[in-house]
Protein backbone atom coordinates (compact mmCIF):
# COMPACT_ATOMS: atom_id res chain seq x y z
CA UNK A 1 0.00 0.00 0.00
CA UNK A 2 2.77 2.46 1.01
CA UNK A 3 4.85 1.53 -2.09
CA UNK A 4 1.97 1.99 -4.64
CA UNK A 5 0.94 5.66 -2.62
CA UNK A 6 4.58 6.40 -3.61
CA UNK A 7 6.74 6.21 -0.28
CA UNK A 8 9.83 5.41 -2.29
CA UNK A 9 9.93 9.50 -3.28
CA UNK A 10 10.26 10.32 0.19
CA UNK A 11 14.05 8.48 -0.32
CA UNK A 12 16.36 10.79 -1.51
CA UNK A 13 15.41 13.02 2.27
CA UNK A 14 16.62 10.09 3.57
CA UNK A 15 17.14 10.88 7.66
CA UNK A 16 15.22 13.96 7.51
CA UNK A 17 11.87 12.30 6.88
CA UNK A 18 12.61 10.92 10.21
CA UNK A 19 13.16 14.51 11.55
CA UNK A 20 10.55 16.01 9.90
CA UNK A 21 7.88 13.30 11.40
CA UNK A 22 9.41 13.93 15.09
CA UNK A 23 9.02 17.75 14.59
CA UNK A 24 5.83 17.27 13.30
CA UNK A 25 6.58 19.12 10.23
CA UNK A 26 7.85 22.55 12.20
CA UNK A 27 11.31 22.81 10.15
CA UNK A 28 12.02 25.27 13.42
CA UNK A 29 12.49 22.10 15.50
CA UNK A 30 14.67 20.41 13.45
CA UNK A 31 17.69 21.68 14.72
CA UNK A 32 16.71 20.84 18.34
CA UNK A 33 15.56 17.00 17.11
CA UNK A 34 19.20 16.38 15.79
CA UNK A 35 20.92 17.74 18.82
CA UNK A 36 18.93 15.23 21.32
CA UNK A 37 19.94 12.16 22.62
CA UNK A 38 19.80 9.38 19.76
CA UNK A 39 18.24 7.14 22.77
CA UNK A 40 15.61 9.74 23.43
CA UNK A 41 14.80 9.87 19.46
CA UNK A 42 14.45 6.20 19.22
CA UNK A 43 12.20 6.15 22.95
CA UNK A 44 9.88 8.27 20.93
CA UNK A 45 10.33 6.36 17.21
CA UNK A 46 9.27 3.55 19.44
CA UNK A 47 6.04 4.89 21.12
CA UNK A 48 5.38 6.52 17.52
CA UNK A 49 5.04 2.84 15.92
CA UNK A 50 3.28 1.55 19.12
CA UNK A 51 0.84 4.50 18.73
CA UNK A 52 0.03 3.87 15.20
CA UNK A 53 -0.77 -0.10 15.69
CA UNK A 54 -2.50 0.33 18.48
CA UNK A 55 -4.72 2.85 16.58
CA UNK A 56 -4.62 0.46 13.67
CA UNK A 57 -6.16 -2.62 16.02
CA UNK A 58 -8.70 -0.08 17.23
CA UNK A 59 -10.24 1.14 14.37
CA UNK A 60 -10.79 -2.22 12.65
CA UNK A 61 -12.32 -3.38 16.40
CA UNK A 62 -14.32 -0.80 16.30
CA UNK A 63 -15.31 -1.34 12.42
CA UNK B 1 60.07 10.55 9.26
CA UNK B 2 63.22 10.64 6.74
CA UNK B 3 64.48 13.78 5.41
CA UNK B 4 67.01 13.91 2.55
CA UNK B 5 67.98 16.71 0.41
CA UNK B 6 68.22 16.35 -3.33
CA UNK B 7 69.55 18.51 -6.40
CA UNK B 8 67.19 19.86 -9.22
CA UNK B 9 67.48 21.79 -11.90
CA UNK B 10 66.89 25.31 -9.63
CA UNK B 11 69.09 24.40 -6.82
CA UNK B 12 68.42 21.87 -3.67
CA UNK B 13 65.11 20.27 -2.43
CA UNK B 14 64.50 19.05 0.92
CA UNK B 15 61.65 15.80 1.23
CA UNK B 16 60.43 14.56 4.26
CA UNK B 17 58.89 11.31 3.89
CA UNK B 18 56.78 9.17 5.92
CA UNK B 19 58.62 5.81 8.15
CA UNK B 20 56.11 4.93 10.27
CA UNK B 21 52.28 4.60 9.63
CA UNK B 22 51.35 6.68 12.29
CA UNK B 23 52.76 9.49 10.21
CA UNK B 24 50.32 8.71 7.53
CA UNK B 25 47.68 10.96 7.18
CA UNK B 26 44.07 9.44 6.28
CA UNK B 27 44.03 12.44 3.44
CA UNK B 28 47.49 11.20 2.01
CA UNK B 29 45.89 7.48 1.52
CA UNK B 30 42.86 8.79 -0.14
CA UNK B 31 45.32 10.63 -2.36
CA UNK B 32 46.86 7.38 -3.27
CA UNK B 33 44.28 5.91 -3.42
CA UNK B 34 42.47 7.78 -5.54
CA UNK B 35 45.50 8.29 -8.06
CA UNK B 36 45.07 6.33 -11.62
CA UNK B 37 48.29 4.06 -12.29
CA UNK B 38 50.04 5.57 -9.30
CA UNK B 39 53.95 6.36 -10.44
CA UNK B 40 56.88 6.35 -7.35
CA UNK B 41 57.11 9.98 -8.29
CA UNK B 42 53.41 10.93 -7.80
CA UNK B 43 53.72 7.98 -4.51
CA UNK B 44 56.62 10.27 -3.53
CA UNK B 45 54.51 13.55 -3.88
CA UNK B 46 51.99 12.49 -1.98
CA UNK B 47 54.11 10.97 0.99
CA UNK B 48 55.91 13.55 1.45
CA UNK B 49 53.24 16.75 0.09
CA UNK B 50 56.27 17.96 -2.06
CA UNK B 51 54.22 19.17 -5.32
CA UNK B 52 54.77 16.98 -8.49
CA UNK B 53 56.64 19.87 -10.36
CA UNK B 54 58.97 20.18 -7.99
CA UNK B 55 60.11 16.76 -7.70
CA UNK B 56 60.26 16.84 -11.88
CA UNK B 57 62.84 19.12 -11.57
CA UNK B 58 65.16 17.00 -10.20
CA UNK B 59 68.50 16.29 -11.76
CA UNK B 60 68.69 12.47 -11.39
CA UNK B 61 65.50 10.45 -11.14
CA UNK B 62 67.93 7.57 -9.43
CA UNK B 63 68.20 9.72 -6.47
CA UNK B 64 64.71 9.44 -5.62
CA UNK B 65 65.61 5.72 -5.21
CA UNK B 66 66.38 6.68 -1.56
CA UNK B 67 62.78 6.82 -0.39
CA UNK B 68 61.82 3.51 -2.41
CA UNK B 69 62.38 1.08 0.80
CA UNK B 70 60.05 3.81 2.66
CA UNK B 71 57.60 3.51 -0.17
CA UNK B 72 57.65 -0.68 -0.28
CA UNK B 73 57.64 -0.33 3.69
CA UNK B 74 54.47 2.16 4.43
CA UNK B 75 52.69 0.27 1.06
CA UNK B 76 53.40 -3.13 3.58
CA UNK B 77 52.24 -1.82 6.60
CA UNK B 78 49.03 -0.36 5.17
CA UNK B 79 48.45 -4.05 3.99
CA UNK B 80 48.18 -4.88 7.54
CA UNK B 81 46.49 -2.15 9.11
CA UNK B 82 42.88 -2.94 7.29
CA UNK B 83 43.57 -6.28 9.35
CA UNK B 84 44.14 -4.85 12.48
CA UNK B 85 41.19 -4.01 15.25
CA UNK B 86 43.07 -2.41 17.96
CA UNK B 87 41.37 1.04 18.54
CA UNK B 88 43.66 3.86 19.92
CA UNK B 89 42.60 5.56 23.47
CA UNK B 90 42.20 9.22 22.33
CA UNK B 91 43.10 10.88 18.81
CA UNK B 92 44.17 14.51 18.86
CA UNK B 93 43.16 17.27 16.36
CA UNK B 94 44.64 20.74 15.58
CA UNK B 95 41.76 23.00 15.76
CA UNK B 96 42.17 26.65 15.80
CA UNK B 97 45.83 25.80 16.15
CA UNK B 98 44.28 24.48 19.26
CA UNK B 99 45.36 20.86 20.12
CA UNK B 100 42.19 18.82 21.10
CA UNK B 101 42.79 15.27 22.55
CA UNK B 102 39.08 13.24 22.00
CA UNK B 103 39.21 10.00 24.09
CA UNK B 104 37.70 7.04 21.85
CA UNK B 105 38.07 3.95 23.51
CA UNK B 106 35.81 5.05 26.04
CA UNK B 107 33.22 6.82 24.25
CA UNK B 108 32.36 5.08 20.95
CA UNK B 109 28.79 6.20 21.34
CA UNK B 110 27.84 8.19 17.87
CA UNK B 111 25.95 11.19 19.33
CA UNK B 112 23.69 13.19 19.02
CA UNK B 113 20.89 11.97 17.16
CA UNK B 114 21.69 14.08 13.89
CA UNK B 115 25.05 12.50 13.71
CA UNK B 116 24.11 8.90 14.39
CA UNK B 117 21.35 9.62 11.86
CA UNK B 118 23.73 10.20 9.40
CA UNK B 119 26.14 8.16 10.42
CA UNK B 120 23.75 5.08 9.72
CA UNK B 121 22.65 6.51 6.45
CA UNK B 122 26.46 6.63 5.26
CA UNK B 123 27.00 3.13 6.76
CA UNK B 124 23.23 2.24 5.16
CA UNK B 125 24.57 3.58 1.70
CA UNK B 126 28.16 1.58 1.59
CA UNK B 127 26.62 -1.45 2.57
CA UNK B 128 23.94 -1.24 0.03
CA UNK B 129 26.54 -0.49 -2.93
CA UNK B 130 28.39 -3.24 -1.70
CA UNK B 131 25.78 -5.90 -1.80
CA UNK B 132 24.85 -4.34 -5.04
CA UNK B 133 27.99 -5.35 -6.32
CA UNK B 134 28.96 -8.99 -4.81
CA UNK B 135 25.62 -9.75 -3.24
CA UNK B 136 23.88 -10.46 -0.07
CA UNK B 137 25.92 -13.89 1.19
CA UNK B 138 27.78 -13.09 3.59
CA UNK B 139 28.71 -9.32 2.94
CA UNK B 140 30.85 -8.76 5.83
CA UNK B 141 33.50 -11.44 4.74
CA UNK B 142 34.83 -9.42 1.90
CA UNK B 143 33.15 -5.70 2.86
CA UNK B 144 36.06 -3.30 2.29
CA UNK B 145 34.05 0.97 2.37
CA UNK B 146 35.85 3.39 0.89
CA UNK B 147 38.43 5.56 2.29
CA UNK B 148 35.29 8.34 1.53
CA UNK B 149 33.25 6.62 3.28
CA UNK B 150 35.31 6.24 6.24
CA UNK B 151 36.25 10.21 6.34
CA UNK B 152 32.39 10.72 6.27
CA UNK B 153 31.32 8.65 9.28
CA UNK B 154 34.05 9.74 11.52
CA UNK B 155 33.47 13.39 10.64
CA UNK B 156 29.93 12.75 12.27
CA UNK B 157 31.53 10.72 14.95
CA UNK B 158 34.26 13.19 15.85
CA UNK B 159 32.06 16.85 14.88
CA UNK B 160 30.48 17.53 18.64
CA UNK B 161 33.11 15.58 20.89
CA UNK B 162 36.33 17.28 19.36
CA UNK B 163 34.51 21.22 18.53
CA UNK B 164 32.37 20.96 21.50
CA UNK B 165 29.45 22.69 19.43
CA UNK B 166 26.08 21.87 19.32
CA UNK B 167 25.34 19.44 15.90
CA UNK B 168 25.03 20.96 12.59
CA UNK B 169 24.98 18.97 9.61
CA UNK B 170 26.51 20.97 7.27
CA UNK B 171 29.48 21.22 9.85
CA UNK B 172 29.93 18.19 10.83
CA UNK B 173 30.29 17.30 6.92
CA UNK B 174 32.62 19.81 6.68
CA UNK B 175 34.72 18.24 9.27
CA UNK B 176 35.93 15.73 7.00
CA UNK B 177 38.60 17.93 6.25
CA UNK B 178 39.81 17.82 9.88
CA UNK B 179 39.55 14.18 10.22
CA UNK B 180 41.67 13.88 7.01
CA UNK B 181 44.95 15.04 8.89
CA UNK B 182 44.17 12.24 11.22
CA UNK B 183 46.70 9.40 11.11
CA UNK B 184 45.79 6.52 9.10
CA UNK B 185 46.35 4.13 12.79
CA UNK B 186 43.96 6.23 14.25
CA UNK B 187 41.19 6.70 11.96
CA UNK B 188 40.73 3.62 9.95
CA UNK B 189 40.80 1.29 13.15
CA UNK B 190 37.42 3.51 14.34
CA UNK B 191 35.87 3.63 11.12
CA UNK B 192 36.08 -0.15 10.93
CA UNK B 193 34.76 -0.76 13.98
CA UNK B 194 31.85 1.49 13.38
CA UNK B 195 31.47 -0.14 10.32
CA UNK B 196 31.54 -3.24 11.58
CA UNK B 197 29.21 -2.80 14.28
CA UNK B 198 26.09 -1.76 12.21
CA UNK B 199 23.46 -1.75 12.88
CA UNK B 200 24.29 -1.66 16.69
CA UNK B 201 26.01 1.66 16.28
CA UNK B 202 25.03 3.01 19.93
CA UNK B 203 26.42 2.05 22.83
CA UNK B 204 25.57 -1.06 23.91
CA UNK B 205 23.40 -0.28 27.47
CA UNK B 206 22.30 -3.38 30.14
CA UNK B 207 19.14 -2.46 31.83
CA UNK B 208 15.98 -4.06 30.14
CA UNK B 209 14.49 -0.88 28.24
CA UNK B 210 17.78 -0.30 26.19
CA UNK B 211 17.93 -4.09 25.63
CA UNK B 212 14.11 -3.99 24.48
CA UNK B 213 14.59 -0.72 22.15
CA UNK B 214 18.03 -2.30 21.08
CA UNK B 215 16.53 -5.56 19.37
CA UNK B 216 13.72 -3.27 17.80
CA UNK B 217 16.45 -1.43 15.98
CA UNK B 218 17.74 -4.32 15.11
CA UNK B 219 14.95 -5.78 13.39
CA UNK B 220 14.05 -2.05 12.01
CA UNK B 221 17.15 -1.67 10.46
CA UNK B 222 17.76 -5.63 9.12
CA UNK B 223 14.85 -4.53 7.16
CA UNK B 224 15.65 -3.61 3.04
CA UNK B 225 18.31 -0.96 3.62
CA UNK B 226 16.73 1.09 1.03
CA UNK B 227 13.83 2.01 3.07
CA UNK B 228 15.62 3.10 5.75
CA UNK B 229 14.36 6.15 7.57
CA UNK B 230 11.01 6.23 5.42
CA UNK B 231 9.03 4.25 7.82
CA UNK B 232 9.06 6.39 10.48
CA UNK B 233 5.79 6.45 12.13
Amino acid sequence: MEERAGIKSFEPFKYINTVNALSGGDITKWDDILNTPYDRVLTKLLLNKTEAAYQKRYTELMQ
Amino acid sequence: MITKTLKTTEGKISISMPEQLNELKLEQLMDMQSAENLSDLQAVSILSGTPLDKLQNIRSADELQVFNQQVLSIATQIKYLYNSEAIPKATTFIIDGKTVIVPVIKNLSVEPAGAFMAAREIIAEEVARHVKQYGEEEWQQNFNPSLQACAQLLAQYFYCKATGLRYNEYAAAAFEDQVKQLPVTDALPIAKYFFLSYPNLSKPRTSFWHRALQRWRNAQESKVLSHLNISTR
